[in-house]
């Protein structure tokens, strides 16, 4: 029969009890009190005098698993490649890498454009040509290429930021990136016409853009598990922040003595605009992993 | 089993189990919980502001004992006031039980 507890054990309850002391301000003698009770309970059970019913025997068990928090984090080190991406933070990603690009383009390449002119004064400032040239890189390859790079860190293993940032740095950025790009945002319509470039080549460019570029997006949420309604959300929020990014420029265009459509129509117009490029977008990628899974199942020839 | 019906008639059970013989903290927790049947199951702390309270109504008093293992516990007696409260509790309770079964009588009313 055990009558002594180690001191070790004997440490722990004063701990404890000083604990309940200090939180509720008690005296030594109740404090003692409380020591003497922990003693005979603690005894009472290495001596089988206390049975451990269900709840004690589960409350053993939690203790010993460890703290709940702390072991999520060290499965999701090892099992990292395992661990789901929400799409939440999948989405934040694509609207701050695609948001980013453009606004840190637009103010790259208007800085260059003086500097140029200060070099050389005959340089025509705001180039339509170098616009258009850059807008299919700065749209389209640079967001899929950083995208493309944070998804192999994630099969490798890797945290990238959009996991490690917490979700109000996150809708931070957006929040900055996208009132930037609003500021910034022209019709690309518009450089068509001052670079003189058809008008059927200026609308299929214009449209093509977009297009790709919410596919990439659809590309980026399509992780597993895969859900056709996950992608069918990536689609609907491009279509959201592409429209928003475009707003403030729209309502600009809009506000020109030349213009005679009101800011509603206009921005409703844009709105349907970007569904279509979205369900555009869609289609394309759908039929595109059709024909993927379809290939892949074909047997290899021999 | 509702936690503030066992809240109010834990003073009244204490001072019966105590009525039996004295007890210190450990030993009336698990009386208690003998008694209970597994109705309810008490927590080990929680019976010491009922007790201390007890003990400041004069109702319980106390006595710090030294046990064959050599260690201290705190032991209750109920008091001459602490019983005859637990006759005039238990009364109450009865009178508050036969209301609640005749009014819950399918036919009453």
């Amino acid at each position: 029969m055990v009558d002594e507890l180690n001191p070790d054990t004997n440490e722990k309850i004063q701990a404890l009890c000083q604990k309940i002391s200090v939180a509720h301000n008690l005296d030594v003698e109740i404090q003692e009190e409380l020591r003497a009770h922990m003693e005979d309970k603690l005894l009472a059970y290495l001596n089988g005098e206390e049975t451990v019913g269900e709840e004690d025997a589960f409350i053993l068990v939690r203790e010993h698993f460890g703290d709940p928090s702390t072991l999520k984090g060290l499965l999701q080190d090892v099992h990292a490649l395992k661990a789901q991406v929400s799409l939440a933070r999948r989405l934040a990603a694509a609207i701050i890498v695609s948001s980013g690009v453009v606004v840190t383009f637009f103010y790259t390449f208007f800085y260059l454009n003086i500097a140029a002119f200060r070099v050389w004064p005959a340089f025509p400032i705001g180039s339509a040509y170098a616009y258009i040239a850059a807008l299919v890189p700065v749209y389209v390859v640079l967001p899929w290429l950083l995208l493309r790079h944070w998804q192999r860190q994630l099969n490798a293993g890797n945290n990238p930021w959009f996991l490690r940032w917490r979700p109000v740095y996150l809708v931070g950025a957006i929040g900055v990136l996208l009132v930037l790009q609003s500021l910034q945002n022209s019709s690309v319509g518009m450089l068509f016409t001052q670079a003189g470039i058809h008008p059927l080549l200026s609308r299929l460019f214009v449209s093509a853009t977009p297009v790709l570029q919410c596919t990439i997006w659809l590309w980026w949420c399509d992780r597993p598990p895969r859900k056709a309604r996950a992608v069918g959300n990536a689609a609907g929020i491009w279509a959201v922040w592409a429209w928003s990014s475009a707003s403030v420029a729209m309502i600009r265009i809009t506000a020109s003595s030349w213009n005679t459509q009101s800011i509603a129509t206009h921005l409703a117009l844009t709105f349907c605009v970007m569904v279509i490029y979205a369900f555009v977008a869609y289609g394309l990628y759908a039929m595109a992993r059709r024909a993927a899974a379809g290939s892949s199942r074909r047997p290899a020839k021999s | 089993m509702n936690k503030e019906l066992v809240g109010a008639s834990t003073g009244l059970l204490v001072l019966g189990v105590l009525a039996e013989s004295a007890s210190y903290g450990y030993e009336i927790v698990k009386r208690l919980n003998t008694e209970a049947d597994g109705i309810f199951k008490w927590q080990e702390g929680t019976v010491y502001p009922v007790l201390h309270k007890l003990e400041k109504d004069k109702l319980v008093r106390t006595q710090w004992q030294e046990a064959d293992t050599g260690r201290r516990r705190k032991y209750y007696y109920i008091t001459a006031k602490g019983r005859d409260g637990l006759t005039e509790g238990a009364e109450e309770w009865s009178a508050v039980h036969k209301m609640v079964l005749r009014l819950a009588e399918p036919d009453h009313g």
